[in-house]
């Protein structure tokens, strides 16, 4: 587009003046002055405070833990995700519009509801709880607990990306590979995977994002022992509370960094794959 | 290698796509199954591939039957109308799948397997085109690589389904040529499917005609053009008029007037037929003997000209096609038609 | 049909005939298929890992609340506080999700319809608060109106409470709901083209007319889908709230702030019991969601993220 052409491209459509200026207006009250707000505190405070107050031993336990337990659930949910997607997309069996239904749980669950519900699961005394604590296994009140309510939170980022590309594979890929001598199994891992990658990273990503600013399910189950199993977005409360606003500042800046590289990443992977594979 | 078909049948649930094809194939021979849309042509093919499994008969590949392997194993060349070409893989390594593939014990050395994409891709006219993305080439181009990959597994047989059902109509014609060409070249046993007769009668050495999941006819591109053996081929291949006619005591009326046809079987029943007749077997003259009719209609179409006469007592309109250098009649002329071929069957 | 024939016309249930020269039985799977056994396997193991992370803790919700029997649960509703926070709960999402109602139609029409400098980027601006933590999204809300924050000395000077005070939960549930239903819009609009509303204005429809009847009508399901969703959202979002609300029983707790004193005071009963209420909101979105995405599974743009 050149610099002299207008801003809008010219329509018989009516109404673009005023939706796009309630856009802007509604945009700039609710997003962009709030968030505003948090970047003018944070660059009066400066990288250096920044850093000098995520250094703080609490902090960065509880910022290496968020970290960590993400990462770790968002991995563990891409084999299962991928497994649940597959499933749902190319077999039919009892109960599947049920199950296809219920994964978009997470998302419609309230976190709190959510967060008491996998305490009361996974506590000593729970029906999970009960059955791994004979083993000297304890999941709630840890960070094992923590990463298993991440799980539940990032399942469906997984399964909803890889699910419409899975059902838009062509089978024709499969059957060439399987005319040109590849098993099933080679087949699905030289032919079908590759084609999914870009939808995993992305499904990957997302979870991983969502997890590290997860709150409200979380907190019940991890016991927010400081050092063992407080995570960063308590952290910014238990801050809050002390009013040590520059404190709870430094972390939010931090988490907010790490969610606008996810998102860049994401475009990253997406354009990518536009610009490799094309519209073949 | 020859290709055996017996009384092969395919179902879906309660629908039949198949009704019992026999059919022979010649080693190397180019033969085409042309059809309409749901005729069994492709479902035909990919009984042979294995991608499809039949209700009943049996696939011989050389005397051998295939019916009980995996597509995997019967060694075919499959090229698909859209390509299917993996596009996260770049053309010598789409080129090189097949053989990459294989079990150690089987699989060509690295050097091997990369002398033989630099022979395929030579072969196909795309040199230098190893480290490219099909993103990046053209329709015919693509297809040409998807070609290249079926052959590198040295398949027995090749089988070929619309190939050129995606591309345009200039680069369909370029590529049908080519085709012929490196048929004519490599000798593989190729069975092609096509909705588009022009390219079956170019190309093929044998057509197979097909419809409603049985063969219609089988033959040359002559034998099938020049002799249609049922009403549906008439139809179907060129351009034909069909005339309601009775035929009394082995001889065939158009309305109330006698038609002679030249080389026609003799007619062994009486009571209402088909006459099929193509507009280039009708001459006309201003007077002698013949089918009189009134011109109707003229109608100038490239080089020639379409004439169409209503014979007298009739309903029907014939057309003939002159050129169109050739001074035409009038509308309301009178004129005297000839019959030089046609097919006559029993309504 | 020929002896030799026999081997792939058998039917399903019959063994190879006696003396088939068959070594193996005909296959009758496809390339693309995987043997029944396998499909089988995973069909278990994703049922069993939805049954086991998804199913189990909603069924606990419903077991926990019941666990002393029905009396107990409705026992949780004499409470005034729990009836507080269910009102306080619905007056929130009565004004947010309208508001933001207005607002994705707003931009689902200027995205969508027309074509401007910088649309990918307001595309991007909408998405944002998707990435951000609730808790940060209740955080900016405290810097921005807290008697400390920025305009705090403003506020404080004309008598205006944002924060720990209904005007702060609504804003904060407004902004963690923002971008549900442009996000159902913008897709599925785009789709359809502008030709329904040309053709609707070559036909003499003024603007708002032509809005009403062509349209409104052809994303009215994608609408009601992002009304839910943004609906179900708003009434459970808990980490922004609780960072604006200052916990103040009777009179800024919502249902997910309810119910977290609960369980912090040992009511368990009590507190699965207003869980249940939103854990019951959410299986009816669920059902309405699968119903709706069945039923007219072409009007709804395929792909959601959330």
């Amino acid at each position: 587009m050149t610099l002299n052409a207008p801003f809008v491209k010219p329509s018989v459509l009516p109404g673009f003046r005023l939706t796009i200026a309630f856009t802007i207006l509604y945009l700039a009250a609710i997003v962009l002055l709030p968030l505003g707000a948090l970047l003018y505190r944070a660059s009066s405070l400066g990288v250096h405070e920044i850093v000098a107050l995520a250094l703080d031993s609490r902090t960065l336990s509880a910022l290496r833990l968020s970290f960590l337990t993400s990462f770790a659930a968002a991995a563990f949910n891409v084999p299962f995700g991928l497994l649940i997607a597959w499933v749902l997309v190319r077999y039919d069996f009892p109960g599947r519009r049920f199950f296809d239904a219920i994964i978009d749980l997470p998302f419609a669950l309230p976190t709190a509801v959510a967060g008491i519900a996998l305490t009361a699961l996974y506590a000593p005394n729970g029906w999970i709880g009960a059955v791994a604590a004979p083993f000297g296994l304890k999941i709630a009140f840890t960070p094992i607990g923590v990463f298993l309510a991440l799980v539940f939170v990032g399942l469906p980022f997984i399964v909803r990306t890889v699910q419409p590309v899975l059902a838009e594979v062509d089978r024709e890929l499969e059957e060439a590979a399987a005319t040109l001598g590849a098993g099933r199994l080679r087949t699905i891992a030289s032919v079908v995977l590759p084609v999914l990658s870009p939808a995993i990273l992305t499904g990957f990503a997302l979870a991983f994002a969502r997890a590290v600013g997860e709150y409200g399910s979380v907190i019940f189950i991890a016991g927010n022992i400081p050092y063992v199993s407080e995570i960063a977005p308590l952290l910014i409360v238990i801050k809050l509370e002390e009013f040590d606003y520059a404190g709870a500042t430094a972390v939010a800046a931090i988490m907010l960094a790490i969610s606008f590289a996810t998102l860049l990443f994401i475009n990253l992977i997406q354009a990518r794959a536009r610009a490799r594979y094309g519209h073949v | 290698m020859e290709l055996d078909i017996r009384n092969l049948t395919k179902t879906f649930g309660s629908t039949a796509a198949l009704h019992g094809v026999d059919l022979k194939v010649a080693s190397g021979e180019l033969l085409a199954l042309l059809g309409p849309s749901g005729s069994g042509k492709t479902t035909l093919l990919r009984c042979v591939a294995g991608l499809e499994i039949p209700s009943g008969g049996q696939i011989l590949f050389g005397g051998e039957d295939a019916s009980l392997k995996s597509v995997q194993e019967r060694q075919i060349g499959f090229v698909f109308q859209h390509y299917a070409l993996f596009k996260h893989l770049t053309i010598a390594d789409n080129i090189s799948y097949g053989l990459r593939v294989r079990p150690r014990r089987t699989r060509p050395t690295a050097a091997a397997i990369r002398d033989k994409v630099e022979e395929l891709l030579a072969l196909i006219q795309l040199p230098g085109y190893g480290g490219r993305y099909p993103s990046q080439l053209s329709g015919g181009q693509r297809q040409r690589v998807a070609l290249a990959r079926a052959l590198a597994v040295e398949p027995r047989v090749l089988l070929l389904d619309e190939p050129f059902g995606a591309l345009d109509a200039k680069v369909r014609k370029e590529l049908r040529l080519w085709l012929r060409e490196f048929h004519d070249r490599t000798g593989h046993t190729t069975l092609f499917v096509t909705h588009d007769q022009e390219e079956a009668l170019d190309l093929a050495d044998r057509v197979v005609v097909m419809s409603e999941g049985r063969i219609e006819q089988e033959g040359t591109p002559e034998d099938v053009y020049d002799r249609p053996a049922t009403p549906f081929v008439f139809d179907f291949i060129g351009e034909s008029v069909r005339l309601d006619i009775h035929v009394d005591k082995g001889r065939p009326f158009v309305g109330q007037q006698e038609v002679s046809i030249p080389r026609l079987p003799p007619l062994l029943f009486d009571g209402p037929a088909k006459l099929y007749v193509r507009p280039e077997h009708v001459a006309f003259r201003r007077d002698g003997e013949g089918l009189w009719a009134t011109v109707v209609s003229l109608h100038r179409s490239g080089s020639s000209r379409r004439i169409g006469f209503r014979a007298d007592g009739t309903d029907t309109v014939i057309e003939a096609l002159t050129p169109a250098d050739r001074e035409p009649p009038r509308i309301g002329d009178r004129a005297a038609l000839e019959i030089q071929a046609a097919g006559l069957f029993a309504a | 049909m020929s002896d030799s024939s026999v081997a792939l016309a058998a039917s399903l249930e019959e063994a190879p005939a006696a003396g088939s020269v068959a070594v193996r039985p005909p296959r009758r799977r496809l390339p693309t298929e995987e043997a029944p056994w396998v499909r089988r396997l995973l069909i278990t193991l994703a049922v069993g890992f939805l049954a086991l992370f998804l199913l189990l803790p909603l069924v606990t919700v419903f077991m926990e609340a019941f666990r002393k029997g029905a009396g107990a649960f409705i026992h949780a509703f004499a409470d005034p506080a729990a009836i507080d926070a269910i009102i306080l709960t619905l007056v929130v999402a009565a004004i947010a999700v309208p508001a933001n109602l207005v607002f994705g139609v707003a931009a689902a029409w200027a995205v969508a319809k027309f074509d401007f400098r910088g649309k990918a980027f307001l595309v991007t601006l909408i998405d944002l608060p998707f990435s951000v933590s609730p808790v940060v999204a209740g955080l900016v809300y405290v810097l921005l109106y807290a008697s400390h924050g920025i305009f705090g000395g403003l506020l404080q000077a004309n008598g205006i409470q944002i924060i720990f005070a209904l005007p702060g939960i609504i804003m904060a549930t407004v902004f963690v709901t923002f971008p549900f239903i442009a996000r159902e819009l913008i897709p599925l609009m785009e789709e359809l083209g502008n030709t329904d509303e040309e053709a609707a204005l070559t036909l003499g429809a003024s603007g708002l007319r032509m809005f009403w009847t062509v349209t409104l009508p052809n994303v009215k399901w994608a609408l009601l889908y992002g009304v839910l969703l943004c609906n179900a959202r708003a009434m459970g979002e808990f980490g922004a709230v609780s960072v604006v609300s200052g916990h103040i029983r009777g009179y800024t707790n919502t249902m997910p702030l309810h119910i977290e004193i609960l369980y912090n005071e040992y009511q368990f009963v009590a507190a699965f019991a207003v869980a249940s209420l939103l854990a019951a909101l959410a299986l009816v979105t669920l059902g309405i969601k699968s119903w709706l995405e069945h039923r007219y599974a072409g009007d709804l743009a395929a792909g959601h993220r959330h």
